[in-house]
């Protein structure tokens, strides 16, 4: 794994989950790997004799790593949508995050979904991500806060975004 | 604390040559050696299966053995299991060279990518212990150092009390457990149906279409509530089979959370135990079979070291009430089964209840002279299964006195 996605990983994981950057690295290390090495990121095995088993603890950061790469088509269609800037972007994530948690009443009076595809392939990276973070088990509320930190990151850190995903998709499944 | 699993391993291969008749035939049976009878029917043959649940409670414990014969084995399939690799990642360093001011001789093993337990340790030997340690420790050790240094005292605990030997007899019973829909599946309802069906075919072909109504009766008021009867006998025998072990796992719980309690202090401990849960029910069940709750186990610790230490001598004991109520279960599910009256099942747990008691008092007088001569066996028993165990305490005694 290259230098720039463990930075990355770092960023990502002191901007998603400050609690877990310490291992950002290893975690990342081994989603890239792929194979046994990603499986072990999402084992909830059962208790082990003897051992100090507290009920299945999972760290969230793997969660994140996966959410970011099933996120890649949209941030691809996103890309590919004719954005120009992406700093200003960055900036109207926060509008359009508004926009998502109040989808019914916004939808249809400010930025009609589907006549920006900017903004549509946007709203399909809130989705697949907070998605994903769902079949993690999280909360809604956190899984709101989550999937905007996620989005905000990785269109922030275009490269080491673009730079993981490559990798990762490289590397057998999990 | 004595070491119950070890006493339920002994007094389970005393009491072996009572029940091998039952075993043999039963295996005999299964294996065709026994002729079927017969008048027993086209389909009976495959009633043979039945056997299989009899003999669930010998196989648990020819395995139990094995897994405290083959130690050595079982600690390198953990770490191939598991891939634990040598501490590189540098928290995981520092945990190390934590372990060994306390347990020089534990070997450390880590893999970070894993969060879904804390930390364990397993045999490297016969009297050897290596302890796994997980990225989930690793997390913990950067929010709280207090309560990840709990949860080592508590894993490295165990060493002294042989736990990484013989609780490695729990592994089997989980296992067994977890599959226990599919054995009732595969070897009690499909051979029951089978026989069932086989035995109906004949009925037709002698008495025609008109012996319908007859079968389709026998089939609700006699297979149907025997076969839910027998389902329920075999599961109240596998459930007492595995009680006593499963006591003995929590009571070697109980044990190492007072000495992390006693070390580390009561408070770490309890924050060391409080994490979130992300399992499924019959997962959070499961885990019963080799941890207590995890609330009973935090209410112990902010109790104090006392009540932790009651918890971890009575509740062997106390287990023997539990598999009495599973034997009388047992046993009244086998007599509704064979649709006996209520006078009749009430007189056959009276006579259960008896030979229960008659059969345990050798072995509850056996487990009190092991509590009460204990104390004076400790330090003898730490020093002859665990390499430098009792030099260990010192030490460990030494930075508790050198912190407080």
């Amino acid at each position: 794994m290259s230098e720039e996605i463990e930075a990355w990983a770092v960023r990502l994981a002191e901007a998603v989950t400050p609690d877990e950057a310490v291992l950002a690295p290893d975690f990342a290390a081994a989603f890239v790997a792929g194979g046994a090495d990603r499986a072990d990121l999402f084992r909830t095995s059962g208790a082990v004799p003897g051992a100090f088993d507290t009920g299945g603890v999972l760290a969230v950061f793997p969660f994140v790593l996966s959410a970011a790469m099933a996120a890649a088509p949209a941030i691809e269609a996103f890309f590919s949508s004719g954005v120009t800037s992406v700093p200003g972007m960055v900036k109207d994530v926060i509008g359009l995050w508004d926009r998502y948690r109040h989808r019914e009443v916004t939808q249809a009076k400010e930025i009609p979904l589907g006549s920006e595809p900017p903004y549509q392939a946007l709203d399909r990276m809130f989705d697949v991500i907070e998605a994903e973070l769902g079949r993690a088990g999280m909360e809604p509320d956190q899984r709101d806060l989550l999937t905007y930190r996620i989005v905000r990151h990785l269109l922030d850190d275009l490269n080491g975004t673009r730079e993981f995903i490559d990798a990762a998709a490289k590397a057998p499944g999990r | 604390m004595p070491p119950w699993a070890l006493f339920w391993l002994v007094t389970s291969l005393i009491v072996v040559p009572r029940g091998v008749p039952e075993w043999r035939a039963a295996l005999f049976d299964l294996i065709g050696v026994t002729p079927v009878t017969v008048d027993a029917g086209s389909g009976s043959g495959v009633l043979r299966l039945l056997d299989v649940v009899t003999l669930v409670q010998p196989a648990l414990l020819t395995v139990a053995v094995a897994a405290v014969l083959a130690a050595p084995v079982r600690g390198r399939i953990v770490r191939h299991t598991f891939r634990l690799k040598a501490a590189a990642q540098p928290s995981l360093v520092q945990i190390v060279a934590f372990v060994h001011v306390i347990a020089p001789e534990v070997a450390v093993y880590g893999n970070t990518c894993r969060t879904d337990f804390r930390a364990f340790v397993y045999p490297a030997g016969y009297r050897r212990t290596a302890l796994a340690v997980s990225g989930d420790l690793v997390l913990l050790w950067h929010r709280d150092r207090a309560a990840a240094e709990a949860v080592i005292r508590h894993e490295l605990s165990h060493r002294g009390r042989a736990d990484t030997l013989l609780l490695g007899v729990v592994s089997p019973l989980e296992a067994v457990l977890r599959r226990w829909g599919w054995i009732l599946i595969a070897f009690v309802i499909v051979p029951v149906l089978v026989a069932w069906v086989a035995e109906t075919t004949d009925f037709f072909r002698q008495v025609g279409a008109a012996g319908a109504a007859h079968k389709a009766s026998q089939f609700l008021t006699l297979i149907l509530p025997g076969l839910l009867w027998l389902l329920l006998a075999a599961t109240a025998r596998v459930l007492g089979a595995i009680t006593l072990p499963v006591a003995a796992s929590w009571s070697a719980e109980f044990a190492a959370d007072q000495e992390a309690a006693n070390r580390a202090g009561a408070a770490a401990l309890t924050r060391g135990l409080a994490t979130p849960r992300r399992r499924g029910r019959l997962r959070w069940l499961f885990g019963f079979i080799t941890h207590p709750p995890v609330a009973l186990r935090r209410a112990l610790a902010r109790a104090g070291t006392v009540p932790q230490a009651l918890a971890a001598v009575s509740v062997y004991p106390v287990a023997w009430l539990v598999q009495l109520l599973w034997v009388m279960a047992e046993a009244a599910a086998m007599d509704a089964g064979r649709q006996a009256g209520l006078a009749e099942i009430v007189r056959d747990e009276r006579a259960g209840v008896a030979f229960w008691a008659q059969d345990g008092w050798a072995v509850w007088v056996a487990a009190l002279a092991v509590t009460l001569a204990w104390p004076a066996v400790t330090r003898s028993w730490r020093s002859a299964v665990s390499t430098g165990s009792t030099a260990h305490r010192a030490v460990s005694d030494t930075a508790t006195s050198k912190e407080q």
